[in-house]
């Protein structure tokens, strides 16, 4: 038996009024038509509880394009879950957000792009920025915790220092500064977004000067960027040791890019309970453990620390998801990763932002990726 | 950050909350939750954090904590809460 999962992600929608050119959803959405209703969300929450999950995460997607979403705040309160929401904040007026408090919302996680309008607006193909600062101002009305999320890459890492005295001028409980992930649309837009070994050195000092200085006051907690990292990342926890993530439709995930994974079925809380979802199906099973180690996972020493690294990112960049983490120095397609290095390090320089009048003109005019919306 | 003060008021920070609430717990262990995690503690950890309700002083709970520990040395119990706060202050789970 495997032990209790601790906290469910729950990817309420796909829809989204952001683009950002680093989302981690898959390519491939859920339509609004397919998303599962308000009462299995509300049943899910219940048996969440039940199996001893202590947080819910409602991502998405954009959480609030969701009209029931107070609703879901309310159930997974009264099913004793601490409710977390994670948002770009575009759909949240000042009373919707007394509502969500009102119904049990423990702390929101607020995304920026940027310090500056316009790198940020270009960043997320929408005129997103300005309404989140004004957001900050309502959520310091409520006795909630407030992170601020900044994802910081090759574009924006040259002034971190500038974003974090912007954080910090917000007043969050927490900031969170991510490097970008490597999934769904960044895994598109990569060359433009992976930064160079000097930015990537003094991001890490600058970080832990930041730290230091805010001690007390407010708390960092920063996400590494495993293509320049020794071992690779102990990714989710483990497979199917620590987190649930139920999508749009209903499907029961090990993490948010798993449904790259061919040969992989996902099933669905409309058919199944969570407890059997976790114990039972066979996705939750494929990599959970050791027994599908190839070497030199196997037989490492720090095989029970990172697990191998992450499944998806092997199959996206090895084709193969049952292959060492080509993060990790040990593994033998670790050329991959030092490639990518190498063109990151080639000398290219790093793109001028393109002014946002429109989605379509910024889209037109940006060599981005531009995430778009489910039909 | 330093230990809290005497006339301080410690409290759970904004967004951290006990799991449960007292009435149905036992003893034993007691969870925080807080934003992306949670601790569990319990024995005197758990009663210092208990006391920290956001009415009473520092110096306050060091008196209740004094009289239901019976420690021997002078001024141990006042150190060892201070440290113990101090921690979830650093870590943004207590406020003062």
């Amino acid at each position: 038996m495997a032990s209790n999962p601790l906290a469910l992600i729950a990817e309420i929608t796909h829809r989204c009024p952001l683009h950002c050119v680093y989302c981690s959803n898959p390519l491939q959405m859920t339509q609004a038509q397919a998303e599962i209703a308000t009462e299995d969300w509300l049943r899910v929450f219940g048996e969440a509880a039940k199996l001893g999950m202590l947080h819910v995460h409602l991502t998405g997607g954009e959480p609030l394009a969701r009209q029931d979403l107070t609703q879901l705040i309310a159930g997974a309160h009264l099913a004793r879950l601490y409710t977390n929401l994670i948002t770009s904040g575009l759909g949240l007026t000042r009373e919707r957000l007394r509502e969500l408090v009102g119904a049990g919302l423990d702390h929101i996680q607020l995304s920026f792009q940027d310090s500056r309008e316009a790198p940020a607006n270009w960043i997320a193909g929408a005129r997103a920025h300005a309404h989140k600062i004004e957001l900050t101002r309502w959520i310091r009305e409520h006795r909630i915790a407030f992170t601020a999320n900044l994802v910081v890459h090759r574009q924006n890492l040259d002034h971190l220092e500038e974003m974090i005295s912007f954080i910090e001028s917000l007043a969050p409980d927490r900031m969170e500064i991510a490097h970008a992930q490597y999934y769904g649309w960044a895994l598109e837009n990569r060359a433009a977004l992976i930064p160079t070994r000097e930015q990537l050195d003094r991001a890490v000092a600058v970080v832990a000067a930041a730290g230091e200085r805010l001690k007390g006051k407010i708390r960092i907690d920063a996400v590494v960027a495993d293509y320049y990292a020794r071992y690779p990342k102990a990714c989710m926890g483990g497979w199917g040791q620590r987190l649930m993530l139920i999508d749009p439709k209903g499907r029961a995930l090990p993490c948010h890019a798993a449904g790259v994974i061919p040969g992989l079925e996902f099933d669905s809380v409309r058919e199944h309970s969570l407890e059997w979802l976790w114990q039972e199906s066979a996705a939750f099973q494929k990599f959970r453990g050791e027994a599908w180690m190839p070497e030199p996972c196997r037989s490492c020493d720090r095989r029970a620390e990172d697990f191998g690294g992450c499944r998806c990112q092997a199959f996206l960049l090895t084709g193969d998801a049952a292959a060492t983490d080509p993060a990790c120095s040990l593994s033998p397609q670790h050329y991959v990763m030092e490639e990518a290095l190498r063109v990151a390090n080639s000398g290219q320089p790093v793109s001028q932002p393109v002014a946002f009048e429109s989605f379509a003109q910024v889209q037109r005019e940006s060599e981005w990726k531009y995430r778009v919306n489910p039909e | 950050m330093s230990v809290p003060a005497d006339q301080s008021v410690p409290t759970l920070a904004t967004g951290c909350r006990w799991a449960t609430p007292e009435a149905d717990d036992d003893q034993g262990e007691r969870t925080v939750l807080f934003p992306e995690g949670a601790i569990k503690v319990q024995g005197p950890g758990r009663r210092i954090l208990e006391e920290c309700d956001g009415k009473r002083t520092f110096l306050e709970i060091v008196s209740t904590l004094e009289r239901q520990y019976n420690v021997a040395e002078a001024g141990r119990i006042r150190v060892d809460a201070a440290n113990f706060l101090e921690q979830l202050h650093d870590k943004r789970i207590v406020d003062y």
